[in-house]
């Protein structure tokens, strides 16, 4: 399969234009003046620093309460974790495994996924490269969906503002799950899916 | 130049195919990774502005109507997405607030600003360096709106205080469904392929003269 990199051109990242790769190693895009890259600079070494720093913040992120519910001045810190073992014991069981999904399913599912396209690059693993394709648009997708619980705390802790009778409140394992969440989309995004395939290229020659 | 006029890139995967022209409603997927390289929209341009005026007219009551009252004891609350933002700026969760902030009201008002004035350029045939910069602006700032997350967490909440008083529905919901819905279909339909095309016809004219 020719690829734009082995016929000496270059996608321009902005506008998309197809365009000859200019000498010197960088150029400009004729369209739209962003800077030509053949792949994302330092695609590997910027997602491992998200993803590291992300897997950091995930254990105060777990540890901390990320909401208090305080009910005629009795007050009850949750963590995620306890937060749906408490919907499970309420019984609400669906909006548990919606709780669950996105707040611990998606964000450890999403950091092995990348660490494992990550580790696939480095170590040229010889795995499917449409599978590894079909994970980062997987992985891309479902990031968002862990603002879930922020969302929720933020409307909750409106609603339930009746002063001595019932408050919610955040805790502060929310702004490190909001850090989490911000970093891990980061990372999906420095990851470069065309490094898999390069792998191809390179096995090839 | 030449190479856009004969080729397409995959983004995803970097393969280098033969342009073919797609038809209305179908769309190119690249042989090697499957990911979808080109789908045209019948006149992009007028859904555009079509959806982001519906979409900026419905925010206004989206985000400063109640979505949700909490009645107990006979003390009420009022949920408006504004005051959920202020709410945690006021107990001290800035960072958090800033977040909620950026990914609920921020991002998707600017994405439906930028496509509004995306396409009132691109219909007075204004393929300067203002379009491109309001292009590249949109692209980036997309994936940071995320109304469809925020709906699924007022679904959440609504029915984790049910038990405890009586919940409500406000107007803002109404107004926050609909707009979901018309943002949705607008980053689903629009596409700028043809609109990037136009602006390099633009800038080759301009070459072409100043030769």
């Amino acid at each position: 399969m020719k690829t734009a990199r082995s016929e000496g051109l270059v996608l321009c990242h902005d506008c998309q234009l197809v365009v000859k790769m200019p000498q010197q190693h960088s150029g400009a895009c004729p369209r739209c003046g962003s800077r030509l890259h053949q792949r994302i600079p330092n695609s590997l070494s910027r997602t491992w620093a998200l993803v590291i720093s992300a897997w950091v913040l995930l254990l105060p992120a777990n540890l901390y309460p990320i909401m208090t519910v305080i009910y005629f001045g009795e007050g009850q810190p949750d963590t995620i974790i306890s937060g749906v073992i408490r919907l499970v014991e309420e019984g609400m069981i669906p909006i548990a495994i919606v709780v669950f999904v996105a707040s611990i399913a998606v964000p450890i599912l999403k950091l092995l996924g990348i660490m494992l396209l990550l580790l696939t690059v480095h170590f040229k693993w010889e795995l499917s490269k449409t599978e590894c394709t079909v994970l980062y648009r997987i992985i891309e997708v479902i990031g968002a969906w862990s603002m879930l619980d922020l969302f929720m705390i933020s409307i909750l802790a409106t609603l339930v503002d009746l002063g001595a009778v019932a408050q919610i409140t955040a805790g502060p394992g929310a702004t490190a799950f909001a850090t989490v969440v911000v970093l891990t989309m980061l990372a999906a995004n420095s990851f470069d899916p065309r490094l898999i395939w390069d792998l191809q290229e390179e096995k090839n020659d | 130049m030449l190479y856009n006029q004969s080729h397409v890139v995959c983004h995803e995967c970097d393969a280098l195919l033969a342009r073919v022209e797609v038809p209305m409603g179908k769309k190119l997927v690249c042989p090697r990774c499957n990911g979808t390289l080109r789908k045209p929209v019948n006149d992009p341009v007028s859904r555009g502005l079509a959806l982001s005026i519906t979409s900026l007219t419905l925010m206004v009551p989206a985000y400063f109507m109640p979505i949700m009252t909490f009645d107990m004891l006979g003390l009420a609350a009022v949920d408006t997405m504004v005051k959920g933002v202020l709410h945690l700026f006021q107990s001290g969760f800035w960072w958090m607030a800033l977040l909620v902030l950026f990914c609920s009201i921020l991002a998707p008002m600017l994405e439906s600003v930028l496509v509004l004035m995306i396409c009132l350029l691109a219909r007075s045939n204004q393929y300067g360096e203002l379009l491109v910069a309001l292009l590249k602006f949109q692209s980036r700032i997309r994936r940071w709106a995320m109304l469809e997350v925020y709906m699924l967490g007022i679904l959440v909440a609504y029915v984790k205080m049910i038990d405890s008083g009586q919940v409500h529905m406000g107007v803002g919901m109404i107004c926050f469904s609909c707009m979901l819905l018309s943002t949705t279909l607008n980053t689903m339909m629009f596409n700028t392929h043809a609109i990037w095309e136009k602006v390099g016809q633009c800038r080759g004219e301009l070459n072409e003269n100043r030769a």
